[in-house]
């Protein structure tokens, strides 16, 4: 996409004479002399001219834009719009820059320049899981969630909320009905959630959601994985139903493909697969349904969207269904649901944990 | 090959795991391709014998294993008849197994498998067990209340009463997580599932002599101190631990950095630090003093169990270097004493002997002023020069005469071909006290 929108400003920007004789340069280089060795020459010397150049290009914008920032104070008075719109100007004459050497002498010897994120600066976690860990692998192979990657156990997912909930809630909850295939749904009316989760297995239900309510709003998910599984809490950040959502399509009944995105650590690994026990193992890939759950920053994104492939197959169109959810984890308890005396494997400790804005657990 | 083990630590898994805590690795002793959870799962390990080369380990299937770690080999010892986790397992001194499961019973093994002696202590569940120096067995549990046996013939010494009725007059639920012995053997800490401290004395009275509650989740770990008395440090099933004053009955400290359930926590028998174990796959060594966390280390694996041995390798490294440069004193000391010999003989020298003295009285000055100057010099000298600070504290002080002058004097020699080792200055903020991670740090230098 970059190199065709490069093609797109060329004519713009360039110089009238600047990549011609660039191209006549190279043409003349091979035709005049089909030796190696001064192409090689040239090649190395250019390579230094290079970062030279790059270095040049940074200062010199960078330099310029810095004056502008301390010398104009009245600019800065004004609001700012003008000085934004002066570093956008700079840096798009560096970015044009950049790519006119790299038209020239190709990606390798320019490389494209990669911005600084926070993902990229993560801080160094220990529980990241290789591929091919044999332990980790061990431990999975024989933790709750085995019985349904062995295709044991079919999932049977069991819907249920706060005691004498409110219309939002229960709208929740038929929108998660819709979302997952074979669940149900039943109203809570006081009864206590031990019990809720004792009478579950006995029904034989294998995952059991809670949506938690507040102020007459969804704000939270008890995720129990049931026959003696981990337990897991979610904060609601952000929530639309499918109402909200402009341009929706409609759900259907197919099994749908699930999505787990960017979950790297050990505890990641455990999230990713209670979430993914929730759904038949079987997707029908008629229905071109797919659920997604993406992990950024320890933010969860729930996604549900049915898609097009377009151009081939080589891009996807998505239509947008259900609702759209922002969760986070606070806690992980190793057992069924139980907050006074269980153990808990992972507890979100702000003061202790959110210290650090590069560092994650998922 | 030597492994190098700090401690070791059973997995929910089964594997049991050997720490070094220098180089912050761990490594498995069992094969993990091999092991069931649902039978090899680790439920109680203990040191047979007093080096502390042995480890006995009852897995979930009642079978025990003895890992010898000089030769590295594991063997089974044998299957427990009967049923029930077993909590708690000790070596007495006579090489006997005393064993304490989840159904309430407490048996004596001999090494050969042969059951000597069986108790059931009564119908609830047993979860701790606690061993004092002499043998004594304290056992307690959920609905069973605490109890001390004798060695020998497990019969029962003394039964604690429950606490009174709280205030709703209901009664209190007796369900102890972990039992202790304190350090001389006479009293007995509990920590129960109802977020409680208790303290007991078995030769006053049946009840608790003191009680004190703490946070609001079952107290699952707890350890006795052994370096401060009066000192217990306890973990609760969030990941929360802390040490109390059990005269005062309060929190003294928190150890920060767990952040799941709290399995275990050993304090080692002469430094001041702590290891703790939890499901949250690390193993965490903090230091007692100043509360930091000073290793940490992933273990990939549920971990239920730990053992913390007495010879630590940030700890015994500085012994060993001691020892080296004791040693070349020694020799370097032999060797003076020889040449003062024949200085002795010779009256011209004594002169040249005078002259060293008056030199090193006056380096010694110099020394003393150094130090005056500022302690960061002191400290840097003393990264290379560890136990010669020390010598020189000591020798400044009296006044010597004949003989301990030319030790002096020997010292002295020494101190200036130390001296010709370059200092290091660097910008240091240090504390007076060291903590056993700048030791650590030293001799990683030092090692490079």
């Amino acid at each position: 996409q970059v190199v065709i929108a490069m093609s797109g400003k060329k004519p713009k920007r360039a110089e009238p004479g600047g990549p011609k004789e660039a191209d006549i340069v190279k043409k003349k280089a091979k035709g005049e002399e089909g030796e190696g060795k001064e192409v090689k020459e040239k090649k190395v010397l250019s390579k230094e001219e290079i970062d030279e150049k790059l270095r040049e290009i940074k200062q010199s914008t960078t330099e310029a834009t810095l004056k502008k920032k301390r010398g104009d104070k009245m600019q800065r008075a004004a609001g700012g719009k003008a000085l934004r719109l002066q570093r956008s100007a700079a840096k798009r004459e560096r970015q044009s820059q950049r790519a006119k050497l790299r038209e020239k002498y190709g990606e390798e010897l320019v490389a494209k320049e990669i911005p600084r994120t926070i993902e990229n600066t993560r801080e160094y976690d220990e529980t990241m899981v290789n591929e091919e860990d044999e332990e980790v692998e061990h431990d999975e192979a024989n933790d709750e969630f085995a019985a349904y990657y062995r295709k044991d156990v079919a999932p049977k997912v069991l819907i249920t909320m706060s005691p004498y909930a409110k219309v939002k809630t229960w709208k929740l909850c038929y929108e998660l009905q819709r979302c997952i295939p074979h669940a149900e749904i039943f109203s809570r009316k006081g009864v206590p959630l031990k019990k809720v989760v004792e009478q579950a297995k006995a029904k034989g239900y294998t995952d059991l959601l809670v949506v938690h309510e507040n102020m007459r709003e969804p704000n939270g998910i008890v995720f129990c994985h049931l026959p003696e599984g981990p337990t897991a809490f979610f904060k609601i950040n952000n929530l639309t139903f499918t109402k909200d959502i402009k341009k929706t399509g409609s759900s259907t009944d197919h099994y749908p493909e699930v999505v787990v995105n960017n979950f790297n650590t050990r505890l990641g690994h455990t999230i990713a697969r209670m979430f993914t026990c929730l759904f038949p193992q079987n997707p029908e890939f008629k229905g071109r349904r797919v659920v997604t759950l993406h992990n950024q920053r320890d933010y969860l994104f729930f996604r549900h969207h049915r898609y097009e492939f377009k151009k081939e197959g080589t891009k996807a169109a998505l239509l947008e269904l259900g609702p759209r959810m922002t969760l986070r984890l606070k806690w992980l308890q190793k057992g069924t649901f139980d907050s006074r005396c269980g153990e808990y494997e992972w507890v979100l400790k702000r003061h202790e944990m959110e210290t650090s804005r590069r560092r994650f657990f998922l | 090959v030597v492994l190098i083990m700090d401690c070791f630590v059973g997995a929910a898994t089964g594997a049991i795991k050997s720490i070094s805590l220098r180089d912050s690795s761990f490594s498995n002793i069992t094969t993990v391709r091999e092991l069931d959870p649902k039978k090899d799962e680790i439920t109680s390990m203990a040191f047979s014998g007093d080096d502390q080369t042995e480890i006995l380990v009852a897995q979930l299937d009642r079978s025990l294993r003895l890992y010898d770690s000089v030769t590295g080999a594991i063997s089974t010892l044998f299957s427990l008849e009967g049923e029930g986790r077993i909590r708690g397992l000790h070596v007495t001194k006579g090489q006997e197994i005393v064993t304490a499961s989840d159904e309430g019973t407490v048996e004596l093994w001999e090494r050969s498998g042969e059951k000597r002696a069986s108790v059931r202590v009564g119908d609830g569940e047993l979860l701790a067990m606690g061993v004092n120096g002499e043998g004594s067995i304290a056992v307690s549990g959920k609905k069973l209340l605490l109890r001390t046996l004798d060695p020998a013939t497990l019969k029962e010494n003394w039964k604690s009463k429950n606490v009174r009725n709280d205030w709703l007059d209901l009664e209190v639920p007796i369900w102890d997580m972990q039992a202790k012995y304190s350090n001389d053997g006479k009293y007995i800490v509990t920590s129960t599932g109802t977020h409680e401290i208790r303290y007991y004395d078995p030769r006053a009275q049946k009840k608790p002599v003191k009680r004190m509650e703490w946070l609001e989740e079952p107290i699952t770990a707890l350890s006795v101190s052994q370096t401060s008395d009066w000192t217990v440090i306890a973990g609760n099933t969030k990941g929360e631990m802390a040490q109390f004053d059990l005269r005062k009955m309060l929190p003294n400290a928190k150890f920060k950095g767990q952040a799941g359930s709290v399995r275990c926590i050993q304090s080692h028998s002469s430094a001041p630090l702590i290891a703790s174990c939890g499901i949250d796959r690390f193993v965490r060594v903090h230091d007692v003093n100043t509360r930091k966390l000073m290793h940490k280390v992933y273990c990939k694996a549920r971990l239920n169990t730990l053992l913390l041995r007495d010879e630590l390798t940030i700890l015994s490294k500085m012994k060993e270097e001691d020892k080296e440069d004791w040693a070349l004193m020694d020799s370097r000391k032999e060797e003076e004493l020889i040449d003062e010999k024949e200085i002795k003989i010779e009256p011209e020298d004594e002169e040249d002997v005078w002259d060293a003295i008056e030199k090193e009285e006056e380096e010694e000055k110099e020394v003393v002023e150094v130090k005056d100057e500022g302690e960061e010099d002191e400290e840097e000298e003393e990264e290379e020069v560890q136990p010669m600070t020390k010598r020189r504290k000591i020798t400044q002080k009296p006044k010597a005469k004949g003989k301990e002058r030319k030790r002096k004097e020997s010292e002295a020699e020494k101190e200036e071909d130390i001296q010709e080792i370059p200092v290091k200055r660097k910008k240091v903020v240090t504390n007076k006290r060291k903590g056993a991670e700048e030791i650590a740090k030293e001799n990683k230098k030092r090692r490079k």
